[in-house]
């Protein structure tokens, strides 16, 4: 079945390099739908329903975390933090605000793939 | 890290580049290319700086997006150094911050000049890939 995708990152770059990585990674992507901030993903988030968002913390307008906790409050979608936010700290506060999986940038498609895996139950 | 070029250092110094780098390396290609600039915050304030000459640019920028150099936009060689820059703080962030938990890292910046940065106290890497230079530049306030 193929995977509705939203990524929610500021760099045009980093979400070109997911969408390829989850390829890489054997991840059945359908539709991939892209976000700059958090706003952004919440504006999506009222129009699409989507399997799986992707997120980074550092943005701007509004960061990954705070996009986290105010999506958690309408939507019960798998969210895997991507970021290079790695401390313990920040770790706990994302599964603390409803993250089901964190990655440390930089990764690799098998750091990926095995973390979407434990989400997803595939 | 998905670039998969060889980095070669080149120098480490507590100098500045172009004093220290080896006559061999022509570090001014660095001042033509794109840079980024993060500042830190906590126990210990001070500025980060990411800087590339243009081959080193579309070299990073080429690998991270598996295009040519021909292919590649000022936005995609732009972008993709703020992201290089994004991930070598992330990285610094735990030896930089420590136990710090008043430690922050801005978002990365374009520079536009030449940083005017205090020399007093810092350190710089410069890289040679196998197209174009990189340098990571850490500075105390």
């Amino acid at each position: 079945m193929s995977l509705k995708v939203l990524l929610v990152d500021d760099s045009a770059v980093m979400r070109k390099m997911v969408t390829r990585t989850l390829r890489q990674a054997g991840i059945d992507l359908g539709e991939v739908l892209e976000a700059a901030n958090g706003i952004e993903a919440l504006e999506v988030l009222t129009n699409q329903v989507v399997d799986l968002i992707l997120c980074d913390w550092n943005m701007p307008e509004m960061d990954g975390l705070t996009f986290l906790k105010e999506a958690r409050k309408q939507y019960q979608t798998p969210v895997v933090m991507l970021t290079t936010e790695s401390s313990q700290e920040k770790i706990s506060e994302a599964m603390a605000a409803g993250a089901n999986a964190y990655v440390s940038k930089p990764f690799t498609p098998e750091k990926i793939g095995t973390s979407l895996s434990q989400v997803l139950g595939s | 890290m998905m670039v998969t070029e060889e980095f070669t250092q080149v120098t480490s110094t507590e100098e500045t580049l172009e004093a220290a780098a080896p006559k061999s390396v022509d570090v001014s290609a660095i001042s033509s290319g794109s840079g980024f600039e993060l500042s830190f915050s906590g126990k210990v304030n001070g500025r980060v700086v990411v800087r590339c000459s243009p081959e080193g640019g579309q070299n990073i920028a080429g690998s991270m997006l598996m295009m040519d150099a021909e292919e590649l936009s000022h936005d995609d060689v732009s972008d993709a150094m703020g992201e290089c820059a994004n991930m070598i703080c992330g990285a610094l962030k735990v030896r930089l911050g420590g136990a710090d938990d008043d430690f922050q890292l801005s978002i990365p910046t374009p520079l536009t000049t030449a940083p005017d940065l205090p020399r007093e106290s810092g350190g710089a890497l410069l890289y040679q890939l196998s197209r174009g230079l990189v340098s990571i530049e850490v500075w105390r306030d």
